[in-house]
């Protein structure tokens, strides 16, 4: 029996040194990617997701744990775990009608840059992608028309009107909610900027709703927030990744 | 865009009573599905169905929408209905939970819920920042 465990002891250690010398893996994220900013939240279509009727908790990859959560059945968004409209990666969709994600915890507002894959199924005038969850409205992006138009809202004016993502496309999204430095960028560099969308800050936030406008009959798949805007190099290694990720198909 | 729904309409409290009856019936509150990896916050086992809704839950099928104290609307569309004249909801109400909700299921009229100066009744989500894991 002794002589057993001594065996056993020295190929133990053998094994340990082995392992300890061999290369660890590291997994590429958006967590990986931004250093330069603090990332506020993180979500993915594939991570942290807990299924009631549809979407009733999205977690916060970020560590900070600001998750989304909704308590009504008919008001979350339907989960498709395998989208064959996006590279098979799962994504996440809206009714248009009363399907919201909740957050009560996450600054949201000036100074944020937000980063997503998103499509919608039609454009619809004054309809939420995302925004704030309480009072002031902030943060928001939304479409302004009937026509295919984002735009930014930080309590002031919507600002920065875009129509770069045709209807039911999956494409990227930047907005940087940041005085005059703002902009909305949709697909690879269809760009709208230069106007404020306003200071407004608040504490939580909303996919698919927010104050005073219309439920979103939006798609996602994933979401970054930043305290700030990242640097460009990062900006360029986020779009590689999303690139790698959501492949074919994708703008 | 309208959102037009089927609804029984009436005071809040009487469709707040309503809607305890449909929760009753469909077995709410309900414990989610995780999936995938990454992380996760704290789902506890049980939930009373009292104070904010934990994460992981679904605390109810539908919601009040309440213009006032006496005009509100309980959202009752007809993939709801089905389910609540299924047998295994019929056989968790009493007898006289069983005659309200089929009043209140014949009686059902549309509202657009978006332009009647609808709300739904708010929907507290769990603040406590907890963590169970990485993403790895």
């Amino acid at each position: 029996m002794t002589f057993s465990r001594r065996i056993g002891e020295r190929f133990n250690r053998g094994r340990i040194a082995a392992q300890a010398v061999a290369p660890s893996v590291v997994v590429t994220t958006p967590l990986t990617i931004i250093t330069s900013v603090p990332v506020l939240q993180w979500i993915r279509g594939d991570l942290g997701v807990v299924l009631g009727t549809g979407v009733s908790t999205l977690a916060d990859q970020s560590g900070n744990g600001h998750h989304f959560a909704q308590g009504t059945g008919a008001a979350q968004p339907a989960y498709t775990a395998s989208d064959p409209t996006l590279n098979n990666q799962a994504t996440f969709t809206g009714d248009g009608s009363n399907d919201t994600l909740l957050n009560a915890t996450m600054p949201n507002g000036a100074g944020n840059w937000m980063s997503g894959i998103i499509k919608t199924a039609a454009w619809v005038t004054n309809k939420a992608l995302w925004g704030a969850n309480a009072a002031p409205e902030c943060g928001d992006v939304l479409t302004i028309s009937a026509t295919p138009i984002l735009a930014m809202f930080n309590g002031s004016a919507t600002t920065n009107q875009n129509n770069g993502l045709a209807v039911a496309t999956w494409g990227r999204i930047e907005a940087h909610y940041s005085g005059a430095a703002s902009y909305l960028k949709l697909i690879a560099n269809t760009v709208s900027s230069g106007v404020s969308p306003g200071v407004a800050t608040s504490t939580g936030c909303a996919l698919f709703s927010t104050i005073g406008v219309a439920i979103g009959n939006f798609g996602m798949a994933e979401r970054v927030v930043c305290g700030g805007k990242p640097t460009p190099a990062e900006i360029t290694a986020l779009d590689a990744y999303y690139t790698a990720r959501y492949g074919p198909g994708f703008v | 865009m309208a959102n037009s729904e089927k609804c029984s309409v009436g005071t809040e409290a009487a469709n707040d009573a309503l809607n305890a009856i449909v929760n009753k019936a469909l077995g709410y509150p309900k414990r989610g599905t995780p999936v995938g990896g990454g992380i996760f916050p704290v789902i506890p086992e049980t939930w009373d169905g009292q104070g904010p809704v934990p994460f992981g839950w679904t605390k109810q099928a539908v919601a009040v929408y309440v213009a006032s104290a006496t005009d509100s609307a309980l959202p009752m569309p007809d993939d709801v209905v089905a389910q609540l004249q299924a047998g295994p909801a019929q056989a968790r109400l009493s007898g006289a939970e069983k005659g309200l909700l089929t009043t209140a299921i014949a009686g059902r009229a549309v509202k657009d819920l978006e332009t009647g100066g609808y709300s739904p009744k708010a929907n507290a989500v769990q603040v406590a920042a907890e963590k169970t894991g990485k993403d790895g």
